[in-house]
């Protein structure tokens, strides 16, 4: 298990919790973390929540999880680290995109699997909403999103569509590390 | 009646269940992740003495966490708990901040700078591994009062209670 002084700047930290919100999200994208956040040094987390994007104690943001995995992007500079870390500040304050997050977890491909089996209108009104958040993803972000933005403005992405992205995808990508739990695991 | 019919008819059964989890699934998750914000007060100024907000009818505790914020200009320039106080501001002056909120039995419960989104951030810690939520869950709040130990204009104050994911 890991402790807090494990962490690195920019590191990704992947959760889940015990609520149904975190179980839907978890069996709709086909992982086993509902939210992601980023590490920014000094025991402190950037992530974008319900109430928008806001920086917290690592503590307090993992008071309600039952499991966090830390990963780190291979082959990144600390001047990249620190890039990274800088984008998700300047987006403190910013709005919750809750129609982002559901697009980019309907137009997963589990999602739509989903999606087609409880109705056609699900999925073109997921694909829309992700669509839609794609042309305009710095207006408001949901948690996965964040992350995958700052790592691609820091030009280290973590995949494809950094907009798109679900916390499985982050836990799925080729260019992250696991380093260990945090919690759980 | 027929076997074909009967499969058909538990096979239908079946999946109208599944359907119907799914959708009860969604839902209760989408409830669930939106917050429920209360506004507290439009602005606010506060120094050494406190300020005791009496909120009408009084707070309720839902949710897992349950945080008073208090909205501040340029909030991404505050920084959060330095050594010595709750934050720094954006000129870099040190800023101690109290919260603390009276249950209408009496009971007091401080709250701790957490963080910082479109305002401060004060909450706390779940009393321990096993609690469903930061505060006492049903508990009637019937006074929010806060001081700070240099002099700060800002607001709204809101009471969010909030489930994450």
């Amino acid at each position: 298990m890991l402790s807090a002084s494990d962490l690195q700047i920019a590191d990704i930290l992947l959760s889940t919790g015990a609520a149904s919100s975190s179980a839907v999200i978890r069996a709709g994208t086909g992982s086993r973390y509902s939210h992601s956040a980023l590490f920014i040094g000094d025991g402190q987390i950037v992530e974008a929540i319900s109430q928008g994007v806001v920086k917290q104690t690592l503590e307090a943001a993992m008071d309600d999880d039952t499991l966090v995995g830390v990963y780190r992007r291979l082959e990144m500079h600390p001047t990249q680290a620190q890039r990274v870390v800088q984008y998700v500040l300047q987006q403190i304050g910013k709005a919750y995109d809750h129609s982002g997050a559901a697009g980019s977890g309907i137009a997963c491909p589990r999602g739509i699997v989903i999606g087609i089996f409880l109705s056609p209108i699900v999925v073109y009104g997921g694909i829309g909403a992700d669509l839609y958040n794609r042309a305009n993803p710095e207006a408001a972000f949901f948690c996965s999103e964040l992350v995958a933005l700052a790592f691609r403005h820091a030009r280290v992405p973590l995949g494809s569509l950094a907009a798109s992205t679900t916390p499985g995808d982050i836990a799925r990508s080729h260019v992250l590390n696991f380093v260990g739990h945090l919690k759980g695991g | 009646m027929p076997r074909r019919v009967l499969r058909s008819s538990v096979e239908g059964t079946a999946i109208a269940a599944v359907v119907l989890t799914l959708l009860a699934g969604i839902g209760l998750g989408s409830c669930e992740m939106k917050p429920v914000v209360r506004p507290i007060a439009d602005s606010i100024e506060i120094d050494r003495e406190w300020t005791e907000l009496r909120p009408d009818p009084p707070l309720h505790v839902s949710r897992q966490t349950q945080v008073i914020s208090i909205t501040v200009p340029d909030p991404a320039r505050w920084t959060l708990r330095p050594a010595t106080a709750s934050f720094l501001m954006p000129d870099g002056t040190p800023i101690k901040i109290d919260v603390e909120l009276i249950a209408s039995d009496g009971a007091r419960f401080v709250l701790d700078q957490v963080g910082v989104g479109t305002g401060l951030r004060f909450s706390r810690l779940r009393p321990s591994a096993d609690a469903t939520s930061t505060l006492p869950g049903g508990a009637e709040l019937t006074a929010v009062r806060i001081r700070s130990d240099v002099p700060l204009r800002g607001g709204p104050v809101e009471w969010i209670c909030a489930t994450n994911y």
